[in-house]
């Protein structure tokens, strides 16, 4: 009389209990402990999801401070840190390095790491501050509440028949879903990029060096042009804080030996490169010191103010010659 | 897969093909019968409303077809007794010996359509009502107990109401589901007409369905796992019915009961192992519709019962 191709349409089986019902129910626990796995393994993967995010958005950070300081150059951060033995150890023994390894690095260079730091550290907080499995549901809709209600379910301990049945079902879809949907890839992608043009950006800075910082003046407005001193240090550095020196009391017979020859002693150029002068050896090296605009015109005033003085000294001269 | 999953899905296709059988004979209702399905599944009683003519009759006599149900249809009058129901003793003489002998009435069925039973009189709802809350009815002094399982599915004729007793409140509450039956689409009305003008005998209706195996099928919607937010999130939206605006009497705890068990009978329905809130929210109206009083003003705008709930959906989302 049925059409139904399926036997047993009294469903005697199924209201009986049926023995394999009661070795399922023999087997208590076991589909709660894969639900547990499940969930743990959920959370696993949120974790991972997280730490992707945190690390790019740090990168980010990192590269965009360290862009920042290099154009703005801020004065406090002109000063270079000595890195740790065991760091400069370490990377010397990267093969890209060797030798070449820094054993400082800039002040703006180590404040951007530590904003990047910063970054990944509140990136992470932030994205652990929600429930994990929460946010695996948000990210797979059609898992959301069939996985909410087995967790529910598990917490709750139940294990009925149709809990069962949901176990089943969720350990199954759970299989086939990819948690690569906890990764906002368009985010990621654009990050990515952002990253990209920034590195490229940081080399161009590099090589230019441009001291945005310089633009605005200490009452706001535009400054003298700067001169282009590439390659030349800051004078300051070079030859230390300034000192009031009255007189000198010691006297000292001070002998530099060295080997080579002396090239082009004339001078021509006034001196302007001492690099040139008793190399060879190697055993000592010359820096010339280099200045800022406002040195300049520092330095401009104080021989102006030489020059009058002098010629009101040559006046008195002649005056009196006269006289 | 284990066993308990091959009876679960047996006993979902076995509900899928009792939809297909009614489908045989009802032509579009496709809300009507889901919802008649949920209240068999929840081993709850509905009351349906519609116009006449529109197929009441042969909707539940199908469904009572498919799964080997026994029924019975009471025609409800204002001169009906209580005992017309119920059933009564009466002298049966055998062998010259006459002894009092206990006839049933026709609520002993496993599925009774309560035709128009707006217009019994209180004492004849009250009775009926009664055999539909415990499950059985007592005469004479004796306490007989209703075939399992046992249904009432009560009509109600929203028009012609002269000469009616409505339903209380406390009444109507005992109902988990109020199913609105409307009219047919023309498409549908073309195809009712075509189906049963020819002359034809009505379409045969398979068994598909046992009675053990809809006992079974009750167990396990009970069974069926909820998720706590859900089931939250249902007891705050029959509790915003009692503030709610436009509202003189809001639902009842029975009412946040009766959600629960429908979304988890329709999830079983569509073959599922866990409730959503589509789940609730198709159960929402059914369910709190008769359970809810409009206030006067409301009721003078035309807002309906199902105005104010799918209001509150709307909030609960």
């Amino acid at each position: 009389m049925s059409s139904d191709p399926d036997p047993d349409p009294d469903g005697r089986n199924a209201a009986s209990g049926s023995p394999s019902t009661e070795a399922a129910s023999a087997a208590s626990g076991a589909p709660t402990a894969q639900i547990r796995a499940a969930l743990d393994e959920v959370r696993r993967e949120v974790r991972k999801a997280a730490v992707i995010h945190a690390a790019v958005e740090a990168a980010l950070v990192a590269l965009a401070a360290n862009l920042l300081l290099a154009l703005f150059e801020p004065g406090a951060l002109a000063v270079h840190v000595r890195l740790p033995s065991a760091l400069v150890t370490a990377l010397r023994g990267v093969p890209v390095l060797g030798t070449a390894a820094p054993r400082t690095i800039g002040a703006p260079s180590l404040v951007a790491v530590a904003l990047g730091v910063v970054a990944f550290a509140a990136g992470f907080l932030f994205r652990m501050r929600r429930p994990l499995v929460e946010q695996f549901e948000a990210a797979n809709p059609t898992l959301r509440a069939a996985l909410r209600t087995a967790r529910d379910a598990v917490e709750d301990g139940h294990d009925g028949t149709m809990a069962r049945r949901l176990y089943d079902d969720v350990i199954e879809t759970l299989g086939e879903t990819s948690t690569f949907e906890l990764v906002a890839l368009r985010r990621v992608a654009v990050t990515a990029v952002l990253i990209v043009l920034i590195s490229i950006a940081s080399i161009q800075v590099a090589v230019v060096d441009p001291d945005l910082g310089g633009l605005f003046g200490p009452d706001g407005g535009p400054t003298v042009e700067q001169p282009d001193d590439d390659g030349l240090q800051d004078g300051d550095q070079v030859l230390g804080d300034r000192e009031d020196v009255q007189a000198g009391e010691e006297l000292e017979n001070i002998s530099v030996t060295g080997s080579g020859e002396v090239i082009d002693e004339g001078g021509a150029g006034g001196g302007d490169n001492y690099g040139d002068v008793g190399g060879g050896s190697g055993e000592f090296d010359s820096q010339q010191a280099g200045f800022r605009g406002e040195e300049r015109i520092e330095d401009a005033a104080l021989v102006r103010e030489y020059n009058l003085r002098i010629r009101e000294i040559e006046d008195d001269e002649t005056t009196a010659t006269t006289q | 897969m284990n066993g308990s999953n091959d009876d679960i899905d047996r006993i979902q296709r076995r509900l899928t093909a009792l939809r297909t059988e009614v489908g045989k004979r009802i032509v579009g209702q496709s809300d009507v019968v889901e919802q008649l399905l949920v209240c068999l599944l929840c081993d709850g009683n509905a009351l349906i409303e519609s116009n006449p003519g529109l197929g009441k009759t042969t909707l539940v006599r199908t469904i009572a077809e498919a799964t080997n149900l026994s029924f019975s249809r009471i025609q409800n009058t204002p001169d009906l007794m209580p005992a017309d129901i119920t059933g009564t003793e009466i002298i049966r003489e055998a062998g010259g010996d006459r002894e009092f002998v206990f006839e049933r009435g026709p609520v002993f069925a496993n599925l009774v359509l309560a035709d128009e039973i707006n217009r019994a009189t209180p004492k004849t709802q009250a009775a009926l009502l009664e055999a539909m809350q415990e499950k059985q009815v007592t005469t004479a002094g004796e306490t007989r107990d209703l075939p399992r399982p046992f249904f009432v599915l009560a009509t109600q004729n929203p028009i012609d109401q002269e000469g009616t007793y409505p339903l209380p409140e406390a009444q109507t509450d005992r109902f988990l589901l109020k199913i609105l039956v409307d009219y047919p689409s023309r498409d549908e009305e073309r195809e009712i007409v075509d189906r049963y003008t020819t002359g034809a005998p009505d379409p045969a209706v398979d068994r598909v369905l046992s009675r053990e195996g809809l006992q079974r099928a009750q167990q396990l919607v009970r069974e069926l796992p909820i998720a706590d937010d859900i089931r939250d999130r249902v007891i705050d939206l029959v509790r915003a019915t009692r503030t709610a605006e436009n509202v003189e009497f809001g639902a009842s705890p029975r009412a946040s009961m009766g959600l629960v068990v429908a979304a988890k009978a329709r999830a079983f329905l569509e073959g599922r192992s866990h409730v959503t809130w589509d789940d609730v929210a198709a159960m929402a109206n059914p369910v709190l519709r008769h359970r809810l009083i409009v206030d006067f003003r409301a009721e003078r705008e035309g807002t309906t019962a199902d105005d104010v709930v799918a209001t509150l959906l709307d909030d609960a989302d």
